[in-house]
């Protein structure tokens, strides 16, 4: 604050921390608390590292493969997560997919790389088209289907295919609080209640098919990511994605929670709190998810053709699976993430970049990749 | 009367907004924002809620439900 007087009188700070009594950044209705930049961090931090405990992410020599997108929330999880990373002796990856919208990915990559290199996180950039032979929008365009599924199809099978190869414990995804009810919200309005299932702080890893999803700001809302990137000092992107539709159906669930947040402090987080309880509950009622194997690229499917596979073979003729498979292979080798995790990827997934091959000995050697 | 230049974030609007007294809770109404969905920023620092904000004075509004 200016020392300058001004005749309003407003300089004492508005609010002081509970904790220490520095001006405070931020008050938090639900929490009754009002935090300095020093203690709201270390607040954040907390929350985050009581999920990662509950769900045993951290483990010396683990390795949580941390997707960031270069906005605030998977940026927030990362700065977060690195320092309980750290101490804990568990190994960190950053991954950025570069899904190829012009300069928006060109801004996108920039500010990820930059995070992950004042975090001192190694960071893989995955240049989407490179690898694949086309883009994103051209996947979309020519299978007639929106941007933004292609694009959720495309972001979840190329990061499930690098923590299978790289037999990481975990995907560590920047949902927020916010997003999270707001997905569960859509999901009971649809009654995909299956789905519902998959929204708590973490999914189970499917040995040799899938690793399981960890979400470390479970309880860290929307605005509490956003000035926890700016007091922090990291670099973000604060831009929308070109492709995202004018008002998404959550976008206004979130407007309606918050509102409902501001006249009854506390009912987003008590509302997280028992959906994490109650998970399971719904996975039964969802009649259980994809545990079926791709025949191209062995990795879990619903049907016996992974919905990238299928994707990928309808546009281009044949299914680019294997293809990612073995490039993101290359690119660990060359990080040294391959084979040195306990119960790592030694044993691994023998798909060529040509076809699938192995299919029988698969079977007996996935066995990596489990709690 | 306090009048500020908001600069809303991501769609990178500029408003002026009068208001009567000055608070980051006033700024956000007027703007239809909701105080959990949005944080107003002076030179880098959040703001809470009480905070008064000065006459001519500029800041950055981010909403926060966006460019995750
Ligand atoms: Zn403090
Ligand atoms: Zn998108
Ligand atoms: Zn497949």
């Amino acid at each position: 604050m200016r020392s300058g007087s001004s005749s309003t009188g407003q300089l004492a700070a508005a609010r002081r921390c509970s904790v220490c009594g520095a001006p405070a950044v931020a008050y938090l209705p639900y929490a009754r608390l009002a935090l300095c930049k020093t203690h709201f961090v270390e607040y954040i931090d907390r929350k985050v590292g009581r999920v990662l405990r509950r769900v045993s992410a951290l483990r010396p020599g683990g390795l949580i493969v941390a997707a960031v997108s270069g906005g605030k929330d998977s940026t927030a999880m990362l700065a977060s997560l690195a320092k309980h990373a750290r101490s804990s002796g568990t190994r960190l990856l950053a991954v950025h997919i570069d899904l190829g919208y012009g300069d928006y990915s060109l801004r996108s990559r920039e500010a990820a790389e930059k995070a992950c290199r004042e975090l001192g996180v190694p960071c893989l950039v995955i240049p989407f088209e490179d690898v694949v032979g086309v883009s994103v929008y051209e996947l979309a365009r020519r299978s007639r289907r929106p941007v933004c599924s292609v694009c959720g199809i495309v972001k979840r099978y190329v990061l499930n295919a690098l923590a299978v190869e790289a037999g990481a414990d975990y995907v560590a995804l920047g949902h927020n609080g916010d997003d999270i009810l707001a997905y569960a919200l859509k999901s009971f309005l649809n009654q995909d209640l299956g789905y519902i299932a998959k929204l708590g702080p973490s999914t189970e890893t499917v040995p040799g098919l899938a690793v399981g999803r960890l979400r470390p700001l479970y309880e860290v809302f929307e605005k509490e990511t956003l000035i926890y990137v700016l007091v922090s000092g990291l670099p973000f992107l604060h831009e929308e994605c070109p492709y995202r539709p004018q008002a998404p159906i959550e976008q206004r669930l979130k407007e309606a929670m918050n509102h409902l947040e501001e006249e009854h402090p506390g009912l987003k987080i008590s509302a997280l709190r028992r959906l994490a309880k109650n998970v399971k509950l719904y996975e039964r009622l969802g009649g259980g998810g994809e545990t079926g194997r791709c025949r191209h690229c062995g990795l879990i499917s619903a049907g016996e053709e992974c919905s990238f596979c299928r994707l990928t073979r309808r546009v281009l003729g044949e299914p680019a699976g294997p293809r990612v498979r073995t490039w993101l292979r290359e690119r660990l080798e060359e990080l040294g993430l391959r084979g040195g995790a306990p119960g790592g990827s030694t044993g691994g997934l023998h798909v060529r970049g040509d076809q699938a091959l192995g299919e029988t000995k698969r079977g007996q050697e996935d066995t990596r990749g489990g709690a | 009367m306090v009048r500020v230049v908001a600069e809303l974030l991501p769609d990178r609007r500029r408003v002026e907004v009068e208001l009567e007294k000055g608070t980051v809770a006033e700024l956000l109404e007027r703007l239809g924002l909701s105080r959990e969905g949005a944080v107003v920023v002076r030179d880098g620092t959040p703001l809470v809620e009480e905070e008064v904000l000065r006459d001519e004075e500029r800041v950055l509004v981010y909403r926060a439900a966006s460019g995750g």
